[in-house]
């Protein structure tokens, strides 16, 4: 149909080739260094079990009716803390961390001050069937948000609650405030 | 995809892709373009290919007239199922169907829908029946201007502003700002339709412009009966207007932001900063991407055009298509398949009162429907495969346009370096997601 002079576009060809095997080669060369990239920004602190609130909880007289219990996905995930108004029962959190803290394979302690997040990085890796115990601090009355588990979380602003899960789906799972949609951090499990 | 696909849904990210996955991946790119490119084709095939089709009948065709028919229905009820529950609904995101319809039913399944089965969306399409209806109120009321020639551009405005709100807006799947997209994007696509025609919603509902171009790589061809032909050839019939190519860099570059926007160097960019905040880091990433992937192929086909002026921007971007498919393929497999199953546990309670109107609201999400290493090979093979297409698309077209098959050849260096630039980026952030 057209003119081909063979020889010329023989060697364009060639040139052609060699062109494509060395960007291809750079290509899976640059593939293999950048593997140990997310390795390293993926550092999870962690830290010994025994826990030093932030703040000192607040005594009996100002009212907190549920501290960190964890919600099942269909009840109202995202509303704050109800306030119990006056004197309520003290919850028992604390003793029920401290048999999870014995079983817990990685612990993360997180802290949350306006848009600055302490204590873990953009990722923590996480091997796939180990139990994590994560407790978070923030100077907001929230909702934690682990997504893919579900898992539900409530804060009250300066007091840690804790919460427990096995990792036992792989993939990336993001924990969000979910109130203000912020990213606290994200469990490679695999 | 965690935080990206509209921040809320998307539960289940992707593990980063092994950088194994990424040597295969790149051997394979190496072997299947040389022997594309090699002396097998040296002249334009594809156009020739895509007239040949076979008829299916028209019994069968007439049966997929009634499914489309069926379709139209379903569509327009979830159109105004959708519309209701995001305005009416839960307001909280994991209680409402509405961002789940529109992210992952309409935005991820409809490419992969038109794909297989051709332009499905023009034929269901709620917003076509309206722009339909407004076309013909325009020629009541005598205000229609057939003068006006509608090219690609209100589609580029339409998926940039839809990429924007999905990508870089902090509170995208809040179902009640949901609800007005839906209702601003529905009167932007119908209402100029009154004195533009139909052809103005075919070219604003930026969406639909956007599947009717994947539906231009499925294997079936519509004439008095449906007919089959091969597969990506009616790539080179696809007519690019005015505004097209950028719609189409503009998908592409959206699909790369969102997998770039998952990287652990954009996290670190961004940190934990949210709201207002994270739209701007995001607005300005998004702009960013879709800048470099769009000044690459500008570069390429100035290449190009230097060899012999065909206005090679336009003429090589047909084969862009592929790849921005593919990319998107690549994104948004896992969460078609984990977040599908959440559209389908959701629809049954659209206003989350408790409601079980299909009987699935009592069903859990399976995460582990399909294996880790089964997504990695599907987002892998994606972006080689959606490159090899773009590269014989462009290859074909050059061949098809230039004078000789040398200058053809000569054309397609740096069109080829730019796929693999491309392929090699898309590649790097799996390995980095």
């Amino acid at each position: 149909m057209k003119p081909v002079t063979t020889r010329r576009s023989t060697r364009l060809r060639a040139i052609f080739v060699v062109l494509i095997t060395s960007v291809t080669m750079l290509a899976a060369a640059c593939g293999d260094s950048s593997d140990t990239e997310p390795a390293d920004a993926a550092t999870a602190t962690i830290s010994p079990p025994t826990t030093i609130p932030i703040e000192p909880p607040v005594d009996g007289g100002t009212a907190d009716a549920a501290t960190a219990t964890t919600t099942p996905p269909t009840t109202i995930p995202i509303e704050p803390p109800v306030d119990g108004g006056t004197a309520d029962t003290t919850t028992t959190t604390t003793d029920t961390t401290d048999t999870t803290e014995a079983e817990a394979d990685l612990v993360v302690e997180i802290t949350i001050i306006g848009d600055i997040v302490s204590g873990v990085g953009q990722r923590v890796e996480v091997e796939l069937g180990s139990i994590v115990e994560v407790t978070i601090t923030a100077d907001v009355d929230e909702q934690v948000h682990l997504h893919g588990y579900d898992e539900f979380l409530t804060l009250i602003a300066g007091e840690p609650a804790v919460m427990v899960f096995e990792a036992r789906i792989p993939g990336v799972f993001e924990a969000e405030l979910e109130g203000r949609g912020q990213r606290i951090t994200e469990f490679e499990v695999s | 995809m965690s935080e990206l696909l509209a921040h809320g849904i998307g539960a289940r990210g992707d593990l980063p892709v092994d950088p194994g996955f990424l040597a295969w991946g790149a051997g394979l790119v190496l072997i299947v373009s040389f022997a594309a490119l090699g002396a097998l084709w040296t002249e334009p095939r594809l156009r020739a290919a895509s007239e040949r089709t076979r008829s299916i009948g028209s019994v069968p065709t007439r049966v997929v007239d009634l499914a489309l028919l069926a379709g139209r229905l379903l569509a327009v009820a979830a159109y105004v199922l959708t519309i209701a529950a995001a305005f009416a609904g839960s307001r909280f995101a994991v209680l409402n169907p509405a961002p789940w319809v529109v992210f992952v039913a309409v935005w991820t399944a409809m490419p992969m829908l038109s794909f297989v089965f051709g332009d499905v969306w023009r034929h269901v399409s709620p917003l076509r029946m309206l722009g339909r209806a407004a076309d013909l109120a325009g020629r009541r009321l005598g205000i229609h201007r057939p003068e006006v020639e509608i090219d690609a551009r209100p589609a580029a405005i339409a998926l940039f502003a839809f990429l924007w709100f999905e990508l870089a807006y902090h509170d995208a799947s809040s179902p009640r700002v949901l609800a007005w997209l839906i209702v601003v994007y529905s009167v932007w696509a119908v209402v100029p339709a009154m004195w533009f025609g139909v052809a103005w919603t075919d070219s604003a509902d930026g969406l639909g412009w956007w599947f009717s171009k994947v539906a231009s790589m499925a294997p079936w061809r519509r004439n008095d009966t449906i007919g089959a032909r091969l597969p990506i050839t009616g790539l080179s019939t696809v007519v690019m207007a005015r505004g097209a190519v950028t719609s189409v860099l503009i998908v592409l570059g959206g699909a790369t932001f969102d997998g770039f926007g998952r990287s652990s160097w954009w996290q670190d960019v961004v940190g934990s900063s949210f709201g207002w905040t994270l739209t701007l880091y995001s607005t300005v990433g998004l702009i960013w991407v879709i800048a470099i992937v769009g000044l690459v192929y500008m570069f390429a086909s100035r290449f190009a055009d230097r060899v012999e002026y065909i206005d090679a921007t336009t003429a090589f971007a047909p084969s862009l298509i592929p790849i921005a498919f593919g990319y998107g393929i690549a994104h948004t497999f896992s969460l078609l398949v984990f977040e599908g199953q959440t559209l389908i546990i959701r629809i049954s309670d659209p206003f989350g009162n408790g409601a079980d109107w299909f009987g699935t609201n009592t069903w859990v999400e399976n995460y582990t429907a399909v294996s880790t290493s089964l997504i990695a090979w599907v987002q892998v093979g994606a972006i080689i495969i959606g490159h090899l297409v773009g590269v014989i698309v462009a290859h074909d077209t050059a061949l098809e346009r230039y004078k000789t098959s040398d200058s053809a050849l000569r054309s397609q260096y740096a069109m080829i370096l730019a796929m693999i630039a491309y392929t090699v980026a898309g590649l790097l952030l799996l390995v980095n997601a």
